[in-house]
């Protein structure tokens, strides 16, 4: 920020004569507030806790608990956190706080490098110490473990679902486990579905964690104020392989050493006990703590091992020799939570004063801490790559860069955050509150992907429940199914009638045709009729008109001849004239009885012609209907169509739902024969384990009364040899 | 001889052991000297005779009157018709289906007696519907109005029902629900969870005064392990509770009460938090209000009913709290029923939410007979702690003789012993009204002042310390001084102390701020001084056994919290003034809080020395507290034991023993103008002031009612004055001249090793605890062997004046005796002397051996 205002300042001329923002310095500003608050119990003659702070030099040598103040980090700065009461002892002591305004003095000039005077120069540059960032996050096994198959029977559903606070995700497998009252929960984080479930008959299991190859799970509880021990299941099988630790109280911490040779566990009794894995047998037990144990996690390495109580105690041990290590004093309140970096040189530890604190393990410095949630941090966890997902009682679940920058504030729960925990292989966050709700968020953008079921419901359940909604679907997916059924009926016999009308047209046309045709050969035939007519009656008149003369003509010619026989020419002509009035006469007489004809059907085509015609409007009439029941069937048509598209999606996503549904159904009833497959298999083998042990016992009690009978004989034999020895002696006497 | 005499009979163990027992009566015949021997046994002798003279011939008819009698009394048990019943509660509303009322018929004789017939009565509802019945408790039905018909014999009474919302099942409340069972389970107790750091890691607010707090702790401090949301009935706090799993506290309640059940419904609907104002109790009723048991065994219920601000009522017989204060009389058991015990009294309360109430209830014996004998009433003093002693059936003590009156009231008025001359004058006097004279003469002289200079000295704590220095003191002391011997009011005084300013050389009683510079504990002395009550408890929770809440405990600090103070010129003078800031926050969630009086209303201050506004209302008649406290203050000082006791100490659960006796000397008190030698004459002129020591058979148990004297040891100063006085010694004191009294020591810093021993108060607190005045073994050995008396015996030499004044040994201890306990020797006390001056040649050493025996007898330190 002050190199932004220099190059601010050198940038704009026009504010280069403004005083630079003042240097805070210890000459001027903070020696006089230590002074008044400070000196009468830190200085030269008193030196209460070998601290001196009357001046600069003695101040920064520290006092009898090292240095006191960290140039440039007031949060790592000793004196700092005891003034603003964020440690103890609170100083000044049994006064008030010191006022905020000198409080901010103090923090400005120790993040400004604790400046002696004016002209000091920052060393903070130098001298600041950064969380470096992790050097190995661990070797990924070959075969990363997920659950096989699992019988996915709650072992103690209820009806209400309990607070969460125990999340813990596989380090390399898309795989969270989820503690609830009585079980754990597997589920998978790619699909977030529930893949298995572990039965915690113990009680409510208070520590939950994935071995460093995450092929084991363990889970540490029991119940309250009666009994507590740590469960261990293989993750691909589910089977328990190890039952760790008999407490008179809950489990509430534990863990699993890297090599798997160790756990140890902690509870209200305020006594970590760690016991061998492989013998059961309790290895040792640290009472250092005064309060209930909290939190305990074995480093990543399995050097370390670091335990947590009530009271803010922060305890490093050495794994194989139990060993104390470091003690890291700084919390306030209670711990609740611990965790490694992959590479074991950072802890990260939270606690109910707030603040998550990370500590370095060369020399247990608190390298960095926060204030991560007002009113206190429940969960704290590494993600692979360094970064910190924490939970808190302000209801959110925070992502953190490990200098402490917030990267990602997630969506509020809906009660006190108390769980959260980061798998590395999908980039996802899950978080649990009080209420019970489990989240799922993407860690990039923050967004909630999914909800996981704290209290999944009995396999009878759930396959009644998908039941239901088959039935439920059914019966909003049946009408929807008639309907459609119904309107297809329809758009058939719509398309139907449409075909048939279409026919019916061209029938119609057809016949409109051919009666017209009909009508015009006949109006043909009358005119062509009504023309012979005429003509006939032309012919006729004109005909008549000379044939009297020509009759006449011929009768005189006639007479002509007779009179002059033998003029042949003149009987020629006479012959052909004769001839012609024959001719025409014939003419006329055919010609009148055409017209005589002619006027006899004349009549008859005038009726076909009329009847014809009216056949021709009759069908016309037939047409124009069916033309218009042809539009409306069109319309019909139509909007029959209409429906079905519009109906067809529906259907098809009811049908998918439906589909879908029928899958659940079968998919529960399948899981419920799996189950109770499972379950008949275990009772196979709970009972050939016994008939087993039956036989083995059979066989030893067995094998001891032989060898009894086999100590008697010789004994027997013994017997026999004393009496036959003494017989013998006997006989020799005598 | 002198071994003989002196160690043969320390009285020590007596002294140490059998006096605190406070046996009353019998102090004379146990003086454990070998002179007193003879006089012992005669004593003895006339006790067992008066005794048989006075109790035989009426014991005898009383016995035979009793085989009668008794056949009387079962059949007037049988016949017998009650006056009256009392049906309790006097209406009953039922308004959700989870209410129900008790009910409890109470029948009254004509002789006092009472008895819980509830179950022998006949109970009708009309119209029957409307609730169901099932022994003592109704429940709703329909909803409707109605009338419950109780007959009992000839009597009949009738109490209204109203059921409404008999269908309404309300959620579980976490305040109104779930906090009384802790309360009434003793969760929250300051042995238990409410320990300021909790039991076994887990803690409630003491007594519930914070029941968001609680709300928080139980479910989400640690969350998971209290309460089990998906198995409530698995949940930590009900398996604790049941003694399911291990319990440090063991079982509280079991799986199928009542407890039990709300606890569960509240986790089953997921342990919510109350949402909105939740209606707070605004009074409590504990029913019956009174009652006289007859017979030991005879049990007697009774129910508790709760107000809230809401209108509404509700039956919390199941959820209070019930304790008794005198549980060889009475005893309560946590169901509500009280089974009387021993003849005697006990206040019987119930506690719930804030509240306390109690009852008096009062045991008599199955066969007592009783008639009271008419004797006379000196006063109104007498009138009312007659009526006491009526109902009682106590008769009081007869009256004292005249040689335990002058010995008694001298030492009580003026703290020193009578001269052998004042004893011969007031012995010799036939003047019927002697005693009030004395009185009078006793109150005029300048050692009344002195002894109440002294007192009101304790309670202002005049002490140099660090902060006060020892001008101061004196200044103070000689204020305080000035103030009482001009007579000036209390009231007046009481004021001008508290609205006192300036500084404190120039104007002492700003010393009071300085003594104290807390504001909290400044407002504490100020309650407990003036008050008589100790509020402390309500600085970090409710008051357990009163009225007393957080609210008020900080509203009345805040009258305090504007005293400014700063350096004088003199760096052993501070000058005190009212300042215009400053207030006081309530821890539990830090709100300012506006002044307000203990029990009174909350004044408008704006612009006002808020001092002046308390002060003012301290001394006016509206506080009911200021006159009864003085008057019971000065009432303790005449009896031991005031009326209220211990003085500081007024609560409800603490009552007096005659509210009637303490409301009258408190009006009287107010009606003389605070003027304290009336009121003294008033006490010390009643026929209680001056009965006697010896008990009869009906006030032989009473320790409480002032129905005969009680033994006192003198205190510290007095007793030291006392021997000082009779051995004709001086004393030498800080700041004083030879021959003062260690009454007039103005400094509580100053002390000798014998007013330690016998317990000077050190000033060091308000407490009135301060003075001891508790015999025990390290008095009684300094007496023996230390040299106070040895060495007072040997310097006054009054043996040995007496003896060169030509006085005879018998005058010698007859003097002795006159001095020291104010009577002449018996004639077996003579003669005992005449046996061992035959034995000596020393009479001088044999009378101061006899000085030195005497002086050592508890005749002599204990006022009877």
């Amino acid at each position: 920020m002050r190199y932004l205002t220099f190059i601010l300042l050198v940038a704009c001329p026009a504010f280069a004569e403004d005083d630079p923002a003042p240097k805070i310095t210890f000459d001027e500003h903070v020696q006089p507030i230590l002074r008044q608050k400070c000196a009468a119990c830190h200085n030269p003659d008193k030196r209460s806790g070998d601290l001196d702070m009357s001046n600069y030099t003695n101040l920064m040598q520290g006092g009898g608990s090292g240095a006191v103040i960290e140039p440039g980090d007031s949060s790592s700065s000793y004196l700092y956190m005891l003034v603003t009461h964020e440690e103890e002892p609170t100083m000044p002591p049994e006064s008030p706080k010191i006022a905020d305004d000198l409080l901010a003095t103090i923090r400005e000039w120790i993040d400004g490098g604790a400046l002696e005077n004016a002209s000091s120069e920052s060393t903070v540059a130098r001298r600041k110490k950064k969380v470096m960032a992790a050097s190995s996050i661990g070797e990924r096994p070959e075969n990363v473990a997920l659950p096989g198959r699992m019988d996915l029977e709650p072992f103690a559903p209820t009806s209400s679902r309990g607070a969460i606070n125990q999340l813990a995700t596989s380090p390399w497998g898309p795989l969270a486990a989820i503690a609830s009252h009585k079980q754990v929960l597997l589920y998978r984080t790619d699909t977030t579905e529930l893949t298995g479930i572990l039965p915690f008959p113990e009680g409510l299991p208070h520590a939950l964690r994935f071995s460093r190859d995450g092929a084991l799970l363990l889970a540490g509880g029991g119940q309250g104020a009666s009994h507590g021990r740590v469960v261990v299941w293989d993750v691909r099988s589910g089977e328990r392989i190890w039952e760790i630790g008999d407490e008179l109280d809950t489990v509430l911490a534990a863990d699993v050493s890297a090599d798997l040779s160790q756990i140890s566990l902690g509870s209200p009794q305020r006594v970590v006990r760690t016991y061998n894995t492989e013998t059961g047998e309790l290895i040792r037990e640290i009472r250092k703590h005064t309060e209930w144990i909290t939190a305990l996690a074995y480093s990543p390495d399995g050097v370390l091992l670091a335990t947590a109580d009530r009271n803010g105690g922060l305890n490093i041990w050495e794994t194989h020799t139990g060993r104390e290590y470091l003690t890291l004093g700084g919390h306030g309140g209670a711990i609740t939570g611990l965790s490694w970096r992959a590479d074991s040189n950072v802890l990260a530890s939270c606690g109910e004063d707030g603040a998550v604190r990370l500590w370095e393990m060369e020399n247990g410095n608190q390298v960095k801490t926060f204030t991560a949630h007002g009113g206190g941090t429940t969960s704290v966890e590494f993600t692979r790559d360094g970064r910190l997902v924490s939970a808190g009682r302000d209801r959110t679940v925070k992502l953190w860069q490990s200098d402490g920058t917030n990267l990602q504030t997630f969506e509020a729960l809906a009660d006190l955050a108390l769980g959260v925990t980061f798998c590395d292989e999908t980039n996802r966050v899950i978080g649990a509150d009080w209420s019970g709700e489990i989240r799922v968020y993407n860690a990039v953008d923050g967004n909630r992907i999914a909800q996981l079921e704290a209290n999944p419901p009995t396999l009878a359940t759930q396959f009644e429940l998908a039941q239901a909604q088959l039935d439920q679907q059914l019966v909003s997916h049946n009408p929807l199914q008639t309907r459609f059924d119904e309107l297809t009926n329809q758009r058939q016999s719509l398309t139907d009638n449409v075909k048939q009308n279409d026919t019916t047209v061209a029938e119609l046309q057809q016949q409109i045709a051919s009666s017209q045709k009909v009508v015009n050969k006949l109006r043909q035939e009358i005119d062509s009729e009504n023309v012979a007519k005429t003509e006939a009656a032309f012919t006729i008149t004109s005909i008549e008109v000379s044939l009297d003369d020509l009759k006449r003509a011929a009768a005189s010619a006639r007479a002509a001849a007779d009179t002059s026989p033998e003029d042949n020419d003149l009987a020629k002509v006479v012959t052909e004239l004769e001839q012609l009035v024959q001719q025409r006469n014939d003419r006329m007489e055919k010609a009148r009885e055409q017209a005589g004809q002619i006027e006899e059907t004349l009549p008859e085509k005038d009726k076909l012609l009329a009847g014809a015609q009216q056949e021709v409007e009759q069908r016309s009439t037939e047409l124009a209907a069916a033309t218009a029941r042809q539009a409306q069937l069109s319309t019909e048509l139509a909007t029959a169509e209409t429906n079905l598209t519009e109906l067809t999606p529906q259907l098809d996503t009811s049908r998918q739902t439906l589909e879908q549904l029928q899958a659940s159904v079968s998919r529960w009833q399948n899981e419920i024969e799996f189950s109770r497959q499972l379950a008949g298999l275990r009772q196979r083998r709970a009972e050939a384990q016994q008939a087993t042990y039956e036989a083995e016992t059979t066989l030893d009690q067995l094998q001891e009364d032989a060898k009894q009978a086999a100590n008697r004989l010789d004994e027997k034999q013994q017997a026999l040899d004393d009496v036959k020895r003494e017989l013998a002696a006997l006989q020799e006497i005598k | 001889m002198w071994g003989g005499l002196g160690w043969r009979t320390p009285s020590n163990e007596s002294l140490g052991a059998e006096a605190f027992s406070d046996s009353p009566g019998t102090l004379q015949f146990e003086l454990a000297d070998e002179i007193k021997v003879t006089k012992i046994k005669m004593e003895r002798q006339r006790a067992v005779h008066s005794r048989v003279g006075r109790l035989f011939w009426p014991a005898l008819l009383i016995s035979c009157l009793l085989i009668l009698g008794q056949t009387n009394s079962t059949l007037l048990a049988e016949d017998a018709q009650p006056t009256n019943i009392r049906v309790f509660p006097s209406e009953i509303r039922l308004t959700n289906d989870r209410d129900r009322q008790s009910l409890l018929v109470q029948a009254v004789y004509a002789d006092g007696i009472t008895r819980d017939v509830t179950d022998e009565v006949l109970l009708v509802v009309e119209p029957t519907e409307l609730a169901r019945r099932e022994g003592r408790m109704l429940y709703p039905a329909a909803d409707g109005e109605g009338s419950l018909q109780v007959q009992f014999g000839e009597l009949q009474e009738t109490v209204a029902i109203s059921v409404a919302g008999s269908q309404h099942h309300p959620p579980i409340s976490f305040k109104l629900d779930v906090m009384p069972v802790f309360m009434k389970s003793g969760c929250n107790t300051g042995s238990c969870h409410g320990a300021s750091r909790g039991k076994d890691g887990f803690r409630l607010s003491l007594f519930g005064f914070d029941p968001d707090g609680d709300y928080h702790r139980l479910t989400r401090e640690i969350s998971l392990r209290r309460i089990n949301l998906a198995a409530p009935e698995e949940s930590l706090m009900l398996n604790k509770a049941t003694g399911a799993v291990t319990h440090t506290g063991g079982k509280r309640f079991e799986s199928d009460s009542e407890y039990y059940a709300t606890l569960l419904e509240w986790l089953q609907a997921r342990a919510p938090a109350d949402e909105g104002e939740v209606p707070t109790v605004t009074s409590l009723k504990l029913s019956p209000p009174d009652a006289v048991l007859e017979g030991e065994g005879n049990q007697h219920h009774v129910t508790v009913r709760a107000l809230y601000s809401d209108g509404s009522d509700r039956d919390v017989t199941s959820l209070a709290y019930f304790l008794s204060n005198n549980e060889n009389s009475a005893v309560i058991d946590q169901e509500g029923v009280v089974t009387a015990g021993k003849r005697g009294e006990a206040f019987i309360m119930a506690r719930f939410d804030t509240h306390t109430v109690g009852s008096q209830f009062i045991v008599m014996p199955a066969d007592a007979e009783f008639a009271w004998q008419d004797i006379p009433e000196n006063n109104y003093v007498d009138t009312l702690l007659y009526e006491k002693f009526r109902k009682l059936r106590i008769q009081p003590s007869d009256v004292c003789t005249d040689e335990e009156f002058l010995r008694r009231a001298t030492l009580d008025i003026a703290g020193v012993l009578p001269s052998p001359e004042e004893f011969s004058e007031f012995m010799q006097s036939e003047d019927p009204n002697k005693r009030a004279q004395l009185v009078d003469r006793l109150l005029d002289r300048k050692e009344f002042v002195e002894l109440w200079v002294m007192k009101w000295a304790e309670l202002l704590q005049i002490r140099s310390s660090q902060q006060v220095s020892y001008k101061s003191t004196l200044l103070y002391f000689n204020w305080l001084q000035e103030r009482i011997s001009s007579n000036v009011p209390i009231d007046k005084m009481v004021h001008e102390l508290l609205t006192s300013s300036g500084g404190t050389f120039a104007n002492p009683p700003t010393n009071y701020y300085e003594t104290e510079r807390d504001v909290l504990k400044t407002s504490e002395n100020v309650a407990q001084v003036f008050m008589g009550m100790r509020i402390q408890c309500a600085q970090c929770h409710n008051h357990p056994f009163d009225r007393w809440t957080m609210d008020d405990y900080y509203s009345f600090a805040a009258f305090f919290a504007r005293v400014g103070r700063k350096n004088a010129e003199d760096p052993r003078e501070r000058i005190v003034f009212s300042q215009d800031g400053g207030d006081v926050n309530h821890p539990v969630g830090g709100r300012v809080m506006a002044p307000k009086f203990l029990g009174g209303d909350t004044p408008d201050l704006e612009g006002q020395d808020r001092r002046e506004s308390v002060a003012s209302w301290l001394v006016s008649p509206d506080n009911p507290y200021f006159a009864r406290n003085l008057a019971n203050i000065v009432w303790a000082h005449f009896f031991g034991r005031g009326i209220v006791h211990e003085v500081d100490d007024v609560r409800v659960s603490n009552p007096p023993v005659s509210v009637e006796l303490l409301d009258e000397l408190a009006s009287r008190m107010i009606s003389y103008g605070y003027d304290f030698k009336q009121f003294v004459r008033d006490v010390c002129n009643s026929r209680i002031y001056q009965l006697s020591t010896q008990t009869n058979p009906t006030n032989e148990g009473d320790l409480t009612n002032f129905s005969h004297a009680a033994l006192r040891r003198i205190r510290a100063e007095v007793l030291l004055d006392a021997i000082t006085q009779v051995t004709d010694t001086k004393d030498k004191f800080r700041g004083l001249p030879l021959g003062a009294r260690a009454v007039q020591i103005a400094d509580g810093n100053t002390a000798t090793y014998f007013l330690t021993t016998f317990g000077r108060a050190t000033r060091q607190t308000v407490c009135s605890c301060e003075v001891k005045a508790e015999p025990n073994l390290s008095q009684a050995l300094h007496l023996l062997n230390g040299e106070t008396i040895q060495q007072k015996v040997q310097a006054g030499n009054l043996v040995g004046k007496r003896l060169e004044e030509g006085k005879t040994p018998h005058e010698i201890l007859d003097e002795i005796y006159q001095r020291c306990v104010c009577r002449h020797p018996t004639e077996a006390e003579f003669s005992k002397l005449d046996e061992w001056l035959a034995e000596t040649d020393d009479p001088k050493l044999l009378l101061e051996d006899s000085f030195w025996a005497m002086l050592n007898s508890r005749e002599f330190i204990f006022n009877h």
